[in-house]
């Protein structure tokens, strides 16, 4: 039973949070419909940190967006944690640990975005990094969640290292930690040092966003967390890592060379090919979901990457498309793999599993997780009517805009490789979500956990429906949605600033409205007319046999065309081995066993491990355990310093 | 500054230097440790004599004290372990006895080498400090070529010498309390080996360090 005390600490803690994330909504909402200047010179404040130092804080339009993102990420995955923790409690589990980390993460994200100094970023920085450190770990009594954890934390760790580098070596550039002065002096450095704090910043920051090839630690944090964890750091936390790409890259060390922008195009399409291809042979319910952050990481990064290039080849319309594309996409994105973290985590509930061989039939038994896991696939895979859709045709239009403003002819070559790689994304993940969705919820249950399955409690399925409304409405009423795109774009543009949906480019979407409303109609139309008609539903026909659920497709099955067509790059090893009982003709069973393998942890990682474990096995030879060997050091020493003393 | 003559003082260093090659030589422990005892008398003749000469009475009462401490009691605290232990010989690891008194002899010419722009300021000092830093060296030898845990303990005991040696001839008398703790210490660490080498003795039933071997992580 639940202990009385413990709910109401639960429902009051997760109340706070939802309220402070209210709070901050409507005060923000408040503030920007006032309007002013500051949205695009930024508001800066700053809080005394002792012995003459203080940290600097600045609000403007593009800390307003990821605010917006992150307080409503905050909001739901709060709401929705009211219902998820209950099971914690049920099992007598200590949730202390869980309500710290918590709210210090979602503090120190909110301290990341208002960073307006090196020593300020570091700082919550670093605290964001622990803080989710210790929310993966929650689930400590399983070794694979420990392990998950720790991957993470030496990750995240070592991207910092390259922070720190870029943030020390404009500090002793500039003697400031300050944004601004690093911007002022970034024009007298040379080329070499500016591509070096790039490279340093790329990787950094990198890491934390999930790239390929530093994403390695991603799947397995992402899925070893609560849920309502695991939305907030794939809806936010990924995106809080590109907001400092543009905050730190773009804003601060200014336009750069032209191969920035070809890195991001390329790093981008390469995580979002990766992503989904693993994505899509995954059959653990949210590390396929994990994967699939990878891929929107990889388009994201892909707009980045085409803003980038419209840059340098001052193409402003192809930079807007870009950053219109971006920002759509960040939200829409924030929104559907929260909804579908949250599906996930119901199914979890329910059966007490994440395989999905274990799954199935499961739409009869959660109907309205299974409905709301729907409209999230609807808009993951970017299907017209839904906001998806749109973001991806704005990065579409955005790089084939770039296309045509080229006078290289390298470019030419591979931007439409690019436009091509992500339609290949786009097509794929339609598969991997097919498969999410119709091996979790149709067909009959593989498993007696998943025949017993009972719908979670109505503040789970409440909230997945929530957020699948306000998805809908950001399409509903894309004039409110490109208000909001409309104050980053504000800082990053320079020069005139108009209102993006007065403007050419936005204009196409404003009519997302009109699609999605023609077809609300028509599916009313068609409901309407076919209940008048007379339906008989009988069983399904199976040459007179009954059905089992070995019958249908399997996990593995469904996607089996894509891991026998991408092999290579799955690192796909099947092996079918048939027992014939002795005969050539009647088979007695047929087992198949396949596995899939991150070629770019063979590639990148495992070398990179294997030669720091050599080398740390070449000093270890220093500590032989003999007591001669270590004297032989001292006499060596002594005379060494003796004779480069005298 | 030394109440004796040149010769006399250059005797002396000849003697310590003696016996710290001898030392390096020896094939059994009990010599070496006579060896040392030697050398350490000498050592503490060589501050006695600085006393009388600059009639300097805490000086002669200190160099008595070292005299007892370091001439008497430690011999007889590593006699007795070496009873306990029934331990005999060196047991020479990486380099024998004849090679090592070479090395230790090479040790010496690199300390008149290594001493020589130090000794720019006191030229009559040469040999002294030279033969210091040369002890110190040959007691790190002795350490590293031996197994035997109390060969060790004499290199130690070898290279306080050398040091006491050094400070003697660089600083013309260090401050007492410094002597003192110096002397102090090293009794204090000589009780603490003894302990130590009876527990090595319990656990391996033998002085030789190569047993240590296995503590390592």
């Amino acid at each position: 039973m639940v202990n009385k005390e413990s709910q109401s600490v639960r429902q009051l803690l997760m109340s706070i949070s939802v309220a402070l994330a209210a709070v901050g909504l409507v005060w923000g909402t408040f503030l920007i419909s006032q309007g002013g200047e500051w949205i695009k010179t930024g508001w800066r404040f700053s809080t005394d940190a002792g012995a003459g130092l203080s940290l600097t804080w600045k609000m403007d339009g593009l800390t307003v967006f990821f605010l917006f993102i992150l307080l409503l990420g905050q909001g739901l995955s709060s709401l929705y944690a009211v219902g998820y923790l209950k099971e914690y409690e049920e099992k007598k589990k200590s949730l202390v640990s869980f309500y710290v980390p918590w709210f210090l993460f979602l503090g120190s994200m909110v301290g990341v975005l208002l960073a307006d100094d090196g020593f300020t970023f570091l700082l919550t920085w670093e605290m964001m990094s622990l803080f989710s450190f210790f929310l993966v770990l929650y689930e400590h009594d399983e070794p694979q969640n420990r392990k998950s954890a720790y991957i993470y934390l030496v990750m995240t760790h070592v991207a910092t290292i390259f922070l720190f580098a870029a943030t020390l070596f404009l500090q002793a550039k500039t003697g400031s930690f300050a944004f601004q002065e690093w911007a002022n002096v970034v024009p007298s450095l040379s080329t070499i040092e500016l591509n070096l704090i790039f490279v340093a910043l790329f990787i950094g920051l990198g890491t934390k966003a999930g790239f390929v090839p530093f994403h390695i630690w991603l799947p397995y944090a992402h899925s070893a967390a609560p849920s309502p964890v695991s939305a907030l750091m794939s809806g936010v936390m990924v995106k809080v890592a590109l907001y400092l790409m543009i905050r730190l890259v773009w804003l601060t060390l200014g336009p750069g060379p032209v191969w920035w922008g070809w890195l991001f195009l390329i790093v981008g399409a390469f995580s979002a090919v990766v992503g989904i291809l693993a994505a899509s042979t995954q059959s653990d319910l949210k590390k396929l979901l994990a994967f699939s952050t990878i891929e929107n990481v990889g388009i994201l990064t892909m707009a980045l990457g085409s803003a980038f290039l419209a840059r340098s080849w001052n193409s402003s319309w192809a930079m807007d498309l870009a950053f219109i594309a971006f920002f759509w996409h960040t939200l829409q994105h924030m929104l559907f793999k929260t909804l579908l973290f949250m599906g996930a985590g119901n199914i979890i509930q329910a059966t007490h599993t994440r395989n999905l061989e274990r799954l199935g039939g499961l739409l009869r038994r959660m109907p309205k997780t299974g409905f709301a896991a729907l409209l999230g696939i609807v808009g993951i895979t970017a299907l017209p009517p839904l906001g998806g859709f749109w973001g991806e045709l704005m990065l579409f239009q955005s790089l084939w805009e770039n296309t045509i403003h080229l006078s290289d002819g390298w470019s030419k070559v591979f931007l439409p490789l690019a436009i091509g790689i992500l339609a290949l994304v786009g097509g794929l993940s339609i598969a991997t979500f097919v498969k999410w969705f119709g091996i979790s919820f149709l067909g009959q249950a593989r498993s007696p956990a998943a025949a017993s399955a009972k719908e979670s409690d109505p503040v789970q399925t409440m909230v997945p429906l929530v957020v699948g409304g306000l998805a809908a409405l950001t399409v509903l009423w894309p004039a409110m949605t490109l208000a909001l795109i409309n104050l980053p774009l504000s800082v990053i543009r320079t020069g005139d600033v108009i209102g993006i949906s007065s403007s050419a480019v936005g204009k196409p979407l404003l009519m997302s409205s009109v699609y999605l409303g023609v077809i609300l109609l028509l599916t009313t139309v068609i409901v309407l007319l076919t209940k008048r008609a007379t339906r008989k539903v009988t069983a399904t026909w199976n040459c007179g046999a009954a059905l089992t659920p070995s019958m249908q497709y399997t996990a593995g099955g469904i996607t089996n065309p894509i891991r026998v067509l991408f092999a290579k790059v799955l690192g796909s090893r099947p092996k079918v081995k048939g027992d014939f009982a002795g005969t050539q003709y009647s088979l007695r069973s047929l087992t198949y066993t396949g596995s899939v393998k991150e070629v770019t942890e063979d590639i990148f990682i495992r070398p990179l491990i294997r030669g720091l474990l050599w080398s740390s096995a070449q000093v270890r030879k220093l500590q032989s355990g003999s007591i001669h060997l270590y004297l032989a050091y001292l006499l060596v020493t002594l005379v060494a310093v003796l004779i480069l003393g005298s | 500054m030394v109440g004796f003559s040149d010769s006399t003082l250059n005797l002396v260093l000849l003697i310590l230097l003696g016996s710290g090659l001898m030392m390096v030589y020896s094939a059994r422990v009990i010599n070496a440790l006579n060896w040392w005892t030697i050398q350490t008398v000498f050592v503490s003749l060589l501050l006695i004599a600085e006393g009388i000469h600059n009639d300097a009475t805490e000086i002669i009462i200190f160099g008595i004290l070292l005299l007892i401490a370091k001439a008497g009691i430690i011999p007889i605290l590593l006699r007795r372990v070496l009873k306990t232990s029934r331990t005999v010989w060196v047991g020479e690891i990486f380099l024998k006895r004849a090679m090592s008194l070479v090395v230790a002899g090479g040790l010496t010419l690199l300390s008149y080498v290594i001493t020589e722009p130090m000794l720019a300021l006191h030229p009559s000092y040469r040999n002294g400090l030279a033969i210091a830093i040369a002890l110190i060296f040959c007691g790190l030898l002795l350490m590293m070529t031996r197994k035997i845990s109390m060969v060790q303990v004499l290199g130690v005991l070898l290279i306080d010498n050398g040091i006491f040696l050094a400070g003697f001839f660089l600083t013309q008398g260090m401050p007492l309390l410094v002597e003192l703790g110096a002397a102090f210490d090293i009794l204090v660490g000589v009780v603490i080996v003894g302990i130590l080498s009876k527990q090595m003795l319990e656990t391996y039933d033998s002085l030789n360090v190569d047993h240590m071997r296995s503590l390592k992580g």
